[in-house]
């Protein structure tokens, strides 16, 4: 098999895209499929991931095509994020979880960790109030259940330690 | 900029000219004109002529950040976050965010991160509490006990206490063993080849208790006697004991909790207010009389091996023979942290009238300590021991060099007046290596001495990284000043023209090196009597500075001080900034000029500003904003002020310094031939400058002033471009402040910065 071969996928809106064999490996379900039932020259349903997002998914793929730790990313979760893939980050939220759930189904774990930690700066050093104000999140708890949860996670916790 | 709004802006280069393309409507064109290519395509991509008009005028900026595009979708609304990507999210998240924010925010968010916060309090006695923390057991490691009552509830108070059928209904859920255990104890049992008492293997877990790693017991007071017998048996796995108490109204035993909990790594006990806290030893030892037992005589008495690797103890009173038998019996010891203690010694002399007797039992107490932690415990790293009100001199910081040549991590207490300094120079060597260091001086008294040591002691640690010193108390006429010039009156009438400029070059010199090595004193007539090593420098050397910890005094100026860094360029490199300030000035004056007083003030304060001005009726009097001397900080990323007042007025708008720029690049239309000719001219009149400088001072100053060329350029920079949290803390601060509108405003400034304004009476 050549590592130059193509493979054409097809988003949810029925569009194509022929991508290099080596960028469609950087998907493990895209890889375990290719692997299992050889290139048969027909294109590859992607029901789950729109047009846009894939040309997302497709762009970092890309991107990091020749990096040789791709698959083996470290699990450190204080690892820092590279300069490219920030700016690869600064889309609108909706697109961002997009871009998790595509990378989830496609089973791209750096991307994954990418976005998800993206999320986690969101939430970082945020105040529940903050938190819900940038998520567009209502908060359904009555007081009282506020308070009490307040009290269960320490509030004099902090002033004490 | 929100998601519901047109447009948003995405960074980056050939990338987005595609994702332009592509907006919410793609054609099937356009797919097939990006993807149907090569790969190079992603790198560099070189458009059809056909399709120029779609990004005609990005190709113009190319390589600037100016690229608008839609949004990939259109929603309506911002779309929820599903519960899977929360739990992937919650997965790069700390313990105390998932806990303090996420867990507060709403109930799927409160479903969700509980699901991975591994602490669980308890600290109600309410029906239900129980059966919520043991249905949260199997995923925490640790458990947080609070004790007789928590003050924030002064009024209804909540607590637990070892005397409700709670605590003992809690007490027996955790520790009693479970039924597969059971039947594994029974099975073992029937071995009898493994255990012939019958007894369960310690090391195998079999109730609840035993999946705790850290426990963790807060609260007004706790008794340890009273709560010690209900788990005692079941402590055998936990690895951390942390306890924090305001006060402590019975003894801790030591070395029965050591007993108690054999695997114990790390013990730290902190007592907050009262300092009539014991430590005591919990057994026999207590009762022995201490002046019999001869030092000599103690590592034979103590034969049991605890492994113990980190001790922290802050505030509590014991007696010398505890510490000195917990540095026999902890030979993995490796921090050895104790802060603020009273220590009785073994003459029972304490409290004795003679200071000098006092001083030389303190030097005999510390030296054996340090002499018994260098001979047990090989391991140890970090090596502090701080009494009470209590100075650190030159021999505490001596002895710890020598037994423990490594240590970077140092811990100063600057109390009573002493040797003007001397011992500190001294000890210059010392300093010179000590990289983190802590400084508590602070006894509600200021006096000149304690703040100048403490001044001289940042002349003399050029490695310095971090800073701990909120306790420590600085005054702003601690800090180098420079000398006014030197008037030269004298003049050689009938000396020859060479001699006179001889002698007038000699003075200069003799000046210029005043100027840069003369004694600390602030007062310029001491110029005259330079008393100190001329080696010795006279200003902060801390130029790596990561994490600054300082109070100024009450009656420092914080212009002064922020004048003092952006003179020397001190901590361009520092990255916390927590400082403690008589008054933090940026607003407006209360007086408002178009009132008759105020207009009198106003006028009045702005005569004696310049007599030039004329006061601008109806113009507020506002502060100079003494954090603007503040700029050069570019690595700033925390930024904590704790002021005493914040007077006047504060509107959001007093911040818009902090409003973020944008970069912007020089771009030079000179033709390439006229710029080498313009460079040229800069390089030959810098040669003839140094050519006609006689004294070191002109280049210097021409150096200098470039340096200010380029400090004014950076002005157009954003201020602290890093920064990403603003906090005040005041006891006197307007309540509008307060408000979450305010704050809104201040996020609308300088969006991504946390802002946090708090009168420190609420905090408690």
């Amino acid at each position: 098999m050549s590592a130059h071969s193509q493979i054409l996928l097809t988003s949810s809106e029925g569009t194509e895209f022929i991508i290099d064999r080596d960028i469609a490996d950087k998907s493990m379900l895209l890889k375990c499929m290719l692997e299992d039932i050889g290139e048969i020259g027909q294109a590859v349903p992607l029901p789950n991931v729109s047009g846009p997002i894939l040309t997302k998914v497709i762009e970092y793929c890309t991107h990091h095509r020749d990096d040789p730790n791709f698959l083996s990313a470290n699990d450190d979760v204080a690892a820092e994020i590279d300069e490219w893939d920030l700016e690869y980050c600064k889309v609108d939220q909706g697109t961002l979880y997009e871009l998790i759930l595509a990378a989830n189904y496609l089973d791209i774990k750096p991307l994954m960790d990418l976005t998800c930690k993206t999320v986690a700066n969101m939430i970082k050093a945020k105040s529940p109030e903050e938190i819900r104000k940038t998520f567009n999140i209502t908060n359904d708890f009555t007081p009282e259940e506020e308070d009490q949860v307040r009290r269960e996670n320490g509030k004099g916790s902090r002033r004490l330690s | 900029m929100p998601y519901s709004s047109p447009y948003f802006r995405l960074r980056g280069r050939s990338n987005n000219n595609q994702l332009n393309i592509l907006n919410s409507q793609p054609l099937q064109s356009d797919y097939n004109r990006i993807y149907s290519r090569d790969s190079k395509i992603y790198a560099n991509c070189d458009y059809d002529s056909d399709n120029q008009d779609h990004c005609e005028s990005e190709e113009d900026l190319d390589g600037y950040e100016r690229m608008i595009v839609q949004p990939l979708f259109d929603s309506p609304a911002l779309p929820e976050l599903p519960v899977e990507i929360l739990e992937l999210v919650c997965t790069h998240l700390s313990q105390t965010t998932l806990r303090h924010s996420v867990n507060q925010v709403c109930k799927k968010w409160h479903e969700v991160s509980n699901r991975f916060l591994r602490r669980a309090g308890i600290w109600k006695p309410v029906k239900g509490a129980q059966e919520l923390l043991l249905k949260k057991w199997p995923r925490i490691n640790t458990l947080e006990l609070w004790f007789n009552g928590d003050h924030d509830f002064g009024r209804n108070p909540f607590y637990v206490t070892t005397k409700t059928a709670f605590w003992d209904a809690f007490v027996t859920a955790i520790t009693e063993s479970s039924i597969a255990d059971k039947q594994g104890e029974a099975q073992r049992n029937d071995n009898s080849h493994i255990s012939n008492d019958g007894d369960s293997h310690p090391m195998a877990p079999s109730c609840l208790l035993h999946t705790i790693r850290h426990l963790e017991v807060r609260g007004l007071y706790m008794n340890y006697s009273e709560v010690a017998p209900d788990l005692r048996g079941h402590l055998q796995f936990i690895k951390s004991l942390t306890i924090t108490t305001l006060w402590d109204s019975d003894s801790t035993p030591l070395f029965t909790i050591l007993a108690d909990f054999p695997t114990l790594k790390s013990f730290n006990f902190n007592v907050q207010y009262r300092k009539e806290a014991r430590l005591t030893h919990g057994d026999d030892e207590d009762d022995i009389d201490e002046a019999v037992v001869a030092v000599d005589d103690l590592s034979n008495m103590f034969l049991e091996r605890y492994q113990l690797q980190q001790f922290f103890i802050h505030g509590m009173r014991t007696h010398l023979r505890v510490l000195q038998r917990l540095l026999i019996t902890c030979p993995d010891l490796r921090v050895f942290h104790v802060k603020n203690l009273n220590v009785d010694t073994t003459s029972g002399q304490e409290g004795s009238d003679d200071d000098e007797e006092e001083e030389e039992e303190h030097r005999v107490l510390c030296q054996r300590l340090i002499d018994l932690a260098a001979k047990y415990c090989p391991k140890l790293e970090r090596y502090i021991f701080r009494q009470f009100n209590r100075n650190t001199d030159e021999d505490d910081l001596r002895g710890i060099s020598r037994n423990i040549p490594d240590q970077r991590m140092y811990s100063m207490g600057l109390y009573s007046i002493s040797s003007h300094g001397q011992d500190i120079l001294a000890v210059r060597d010392l300093f010179a290596k000590i990289t983190i260091l802590e400084i508590e001086s602070s006894t509600g008294v200021w006096d000149t001495d304690r703040s100048d040591r403490l001044n001289m002691i940042l002349c003399l640690t050029p490695n310095l990284l971090h800073l701990l010193g909120s306790d420590a108390d600085l005054h702003t006429s601690s800090l180098w000043k420079l000398p006014p010039p030197v008037v030269l009156t004298k003049k050689l009438v009938f000396a020859t023209v060479g001699d006179r400029k001889r002698y007038e070059r000699k003075e200069r010199r003799w000046a210029r090196q005043q100027t840069l090595t003369g004694p600390r004193s602030s007062d310029p007539t001491a110029v005259d009597t330079p008393t100190f090593d001329s080696s010795i420098p006279v200003t902060w050397q801390l130029y790596n500075l990561k994490t600054l910890e300082l109070h100024l005094t009450i009656y420092s100026r914080v212009v002064d001080f922020t004048d003092y860094i952006s003179r020397y360029r001190l901590f361009r490199n520092l990255v916390i900034f927590n400082l403690g300030i008589p008054a933090l000035k940026v607003g407006q004056r209360m007086t408002f000029a178009n009132t008759r007083a105020g207009a009198a003030a106003a006028a009045a304060a702005a005569a004696a500003a310049s007599s030039d001005d004329e006061p601008q009726p109806g113009q507020p009097l506002r502060y100079p904003n003494e954090l603007l001397a503040l700029r050069p900080l570019r690595c700033l990323e925390e930024c904590i002020l704790h002021a005493n007042d914040v007077p006047g007025m504060i509107v959001a708008t007093n911040f818009n310094f902090l409003k973020r720029r944008k970069d912007f690049q020089t771009i030079s239309f000179l033709p390439a031939g006229k710029n080498r000719k313009r460079r040229e001219t800069r390089k030959n009149k810098k040669s003839v400058l140094k050519m006609t400088a006689t004294y070191d001072d002109e280049v210097d100053k021409d150096d200098e002033s470039e340096e200010e060329e380029k400090e004014e350029g950076k002005k157009n920079e954003t201020f602290w471009p890093k920064l990403t949290t603003f906090c005040v803390f005041s006891l006197g601060i307007s309540p509008s402040t307060e408000t979450s509108k305010f704050k809104e405003r201040l996020e609308r400034i300088r969006p991504g910065v946390i802002f946090r304004f708090q009168s420190r009476s609420s905090l408690f």
